[in-house]
């Protein structure tokens, strides 16, 4: 073995821990990087897994090895080491012939031969590493509110899904959507829910309102059905009150069973409708109701008690269309103005004066129908044919005296205040009795009002105004006189 | 390991250094100035190469012959090459004489190329056929006329010179005339000190007496040690690598080398700059060639072989400067680290 083995020996492990430690170091900069990226996912998205430092360390070993392997595949060839030894020791070939020949004869001449120093200019990798640390720590430490800036901001829903999904509740425990379709419509609520963003929160919103149209649509639609029924209900149980309220001796004359038979056939119309709903009431009600309509179908009115029974069975089918209507309108699945048509209940209108009526007819229903009908004009609708009486018209109202109604102009927000919750390409959805809609001449007209064109009126058109509604009498005037 | 692989012992390679420190102090004595110039010389003799001088006259070149002859004791012969100059008149010729029985035969008179050395003075003013006629004489030593075959003197060596002014008239030597030189070497002016003192102690141009001359065994031994030098495979993996980047196809050939190198230098470049990086270490006392002996004959040997390009006249590029790039830029180990990483002496 030459003396020269040694001392090559330590230089070529030099190079080679020099090359590694090189490598690792570069390596390290983008490991850094994607630690600290990585930590930033975990942080943001969830929660720093409690290892992580075990991560961390196994991760770095297993860079130490990758880059072992790699300056293990493209380590020098010896005889360069060997050559690069002899030209940094000047030994003029010496080094490099002792691999091939003899050479302990001149070893002792050339001397002690020096390990040459390896130099890596390390300082940009250095302040790679320095900076790749400090992006990892701010990583570790950078507060998880800032999140918000850099991933999708939330739409908060919530509250709308939630609404939504009474209303389905609501529809289905009424039999107004089948089991089957208000799944699906759960299901279609929750994907959006899930899918819903800020980025892009019309999409969301355009979904959200479809919903709530298709639910309002069915509840409206059942709701104007009820309303008809409770109507023709609120006749009939008008109707029989008033019969209900006549002297004794009146309701045995001819007369009175015309007017229960009368009753009758109100309520064989609201059975064919499905306005009476049977299922729904007790038992005794459903016994005496059964047995009434069996009565009636032979043409025959009913009796006092019979008439007393079929008096409940319409109050308790009234009671329930109104609970339709409030829980409809609780859900905000029908506009207030229709539930308030629920509330109205016999549309106000007393039974007491139909009985003083009939007092005086002594029960004679077909005079007082003739009578009533005279006054009352047409009853209107399409069920009920052509009306047989004559639709009258009075006089003009007199609006003498009478002023415009005063209303305060609403104040317009500056657009500049305006905060844009979201593009829906769907119509505007107007709630409320009095909802005021956009700017222009129509500021002031009510939705649903019926007073769309409300022009104010200048003072200097007033003397105009007043002397247009002060014209003389429609008589005309003798211009002999 | 045999005895023939073995390396020269320092008592075997020193006794040689000395002689060839000898010639170097006796040339420098006689010829001032020119220390680098004559070391080449010997490295060219060490190496039996020859040399080809190119310089302005009136710079020594004829001295610089005359001395190495007479240190050396070596026959020398001085041939001025005009345009008139016939191949017999280097080679020599034969001629009709009559003998002493009367009858008449052709005698070969040997023209002054039988000699040690032969200095062939502005050889491109001869005509490309009298240039040609010494291809034969460089490269196989022998000069063949009338189908016969004669050996020149061991050792040969031409040491040609030729001017680089006045080029009117003259025949520039062919590529294959070039590559037979070991060296071109450039004859510089000396500098005003040096003049003073030529000046000084050279009254009349006289050069000095010799006060040592080696011997013919002298010469013998040194060609044998010679023979023994030792070249590493690196080294000679480096000369190679250095012939081939001097190619402008080659994968190492340096941007100057791409841009302004027409040919690069042939195998006998390489060769030669073997022999002579041993002669190299032979004169520095070393068994072995190291990078800094092939560093220092890689100019001579390889600066007119290479064959520059039009684009290297226009921007004044010279092959002195595309070699100095190449030798900077090659790494003589082929260990191919980082350009961060640097190996530093301790």
């Amino acid at each position: 073995m030459s003396s020269i083995d040694p001392s090559l020996q330590s230089f070529v492990r030099k190079v080679y821990a020099i090359m590694i430690y090189r490598t690792l170091l570069k390596w390290s900069v983008v490991w850094l990087m994607v630690s600290g990226v990585m930590v930033l996912i975990f942080r943001f998205t969830g929660e720093l897994p409690t290892n992580w430092w075990h991560w961390l360390i196994g991760s770095w070993i297993v860079l130490t090895g990758s880059a072992w392997y790699r300056e293990s595949q493209r380590q020098p060839e010896p005889k360069q080491l060997r050559a690069a030894f002899d030209r940094q020791n000047q030994a003029g070939g010496l080094v490099m012939a002792a691999a091939e020949v003899d050479t302990r004869s001149w070893e002792a001449k050339a001397g002690t031969l020096a390990l040459p120093a390896v130099k890596w200019n390390s300082g940009r990798v250095w302040l790679g590493n320095l900076l790749a640390a400090m992006f990892l720590v701010a990583c570790l430490l950078i507060p998880v509110k800032y999140a918000s800036l850099i991933s999708d901001p939330p739409l908060e829903i919530s509250q709308q899904v939630e609404q939504l999904h009474e209303q389905i509740d609501v529809l289905e425990s009424e039999y107004i959507l089948p089991n089957d379709e208000a799944e699906v419509k759960r299901e279609e609520l929750d994907r959006v829910a899930e899918q819903a963003s800020g980025f892009n929160p019309s999409k969301t919103w355009e979904a959200l309102d479809q919903l709530l149209h298709t639910n309002e649509q069915l509840a409206q639609e059942e709701a104007e059905d009820a309303l008809s029924k409770l109507k023709a209900i609120n006749e009939a149980s008008l109707l029989g009150k008033a019969l209900e309220m006549l002297p004794e001796g009146l309701k045995n004359q001819k007369a009175m069973e015309e007017g229960l038979k009368q009753m009758g056939d109100l309520m064989q119309q609201l059975a064919k409708e499905g306005a009476l709903d049977p299922e729904n009431l007790p038992p005794e009600l459903q016994k005496a109701m059964a047995e009434a309509m069996k009565q009636l179908a032979k043409g025959e009115g009913p009796d006092a008690q019979q008439l007393k029974k079929l008096l409940e069975a319409l109050e308790n089918n009234q009671d329930q269309l109104k609970d339709l209507a409030k829980q409809l309108a609780q859900k905000g699945l029908i506009p207030p103005d229709m539930a308030n048509q629920f509330k109205e209940g016999q549309g106000g209108i007393d039974p007491g004066p139909l009985a003083e009526l009939l007092k005086q007819h002594q029960g004679d229903f077909q005079e007082l129908l003739e009578e009533l009908g005279g006054e009352l004009g047409g009853n209107g609708g399409i069920n009920r044919g052509p009306g047989h009486a004559p639709l009258l018209y009075g006089n003009n109202t007199s609006e003498e005296g009478s002023e415009f109604k005063e209303q305060k102009l609403g104040l317009s927000a500056p657009l500049d205040q305006a905060k844009l919750a979201g593009v829906t390409i769907t119509a505007p959805k107007v709630t409320g009795e009095e909802a005021i809609l956009g700017k222009g001449a129509l500021n002031t007209a009510q939705s649903g009002g019926g007073n769309a064109l409300s022009a104010p009126v200048l003072p200097r058109h007033r003397g105009a105004v007043k002397r247009f509604f002060q014209r003389p009498s429609a008589k005309p005037v003798n211009k002999t006189e | 390991m045999t005895e023939s692989s073995a390396l020269l012992k320092p008592a075997e390679l020193e006794p040689a250094t000395e002689i060839t420190h000898r010639i170097c102090e006796q040339m420098d004595r006689c010829l001032l100035g020119r220390e680098s110039l004559h070391r080449l010389v010997v490295i060219g003799l060490l190496s039996r190469g020859h040399i080809l001088l190119e310089g302005l006259p009136g710079l020594g070149k004829t001295a610089l012959v005359r001395t190495i002859g007479n240190i050396l004791q070596l026959d020398f012969n001085r041939v001025q090459f005009t345009p008139d100059l016939m191949p017999g008149d280097v080679l020599g010729t034969h001629i009709l004489q009559q003998t002493d029985s009367g009858q008449r035969e052709m005698i070969f008179e040997p023209g002054p190329v039988f000699t040690n050395i032969l200095l062939a003075d502005e050889i491109n003013r001869a005509s490309p056929k009298t240039q040609s006629a010494m291809l034969e004489t460089m490269q196989e030593r022998s000069v063949t006329l009338r189908g016969q075959t004669r050996e020149l003197p061991d050792p040969f060596f031409v040491i040609a010179s030729q001017n680089p002014i006045e080029m009117e008239g003259t025949y520039p030597l062919p590529e294959a005339q070039l590559d037979r030189f070991l060296f071109r070497v450039l004859f510089d002016s000396v500098d005003a000190e040096v003049l003073q003192r030529i000046i000084t102690e050279r009254r009349q141009g006289d050069l000095p007496t010799p006060s040592w001359q080696a011997s013919k065994d002298d010469l013998t031994y040194l060609f044998s040690v010679m023979e023994r030098i030792f070249l590493p495979k690196p080294v000679a993996g480096y000369i190679a690598r250095l012939v081939a980047a001097t190619h402008p196809d080659n994968a190492e050939a340096t941007e100057s080398v791409k841009k302004y190198v027409q040919y690069g230098t042939s195998p006998r470049a390489a060769i030669a700059m073997g022999e002579a990086a041993r002669a190299h270490a032979l004169i520095d006392g070393r068994p072995t060639v190291g990078f800094e002996d092939v560093a220092a004959v890689a100019k001579p040997v390889m600066n007119h072989r290479l064959i520059l390009n039009y684009q290297a006249r226009f921007d004044r590029m010279d092959t002195s400067t595309v070699l100095g790039d190449l030798l900077d830029q090659l790494d003589e180990t082929g260990l191919d680290l980082p350009a961060d990483v640097s190996l530093q002496n301790a």
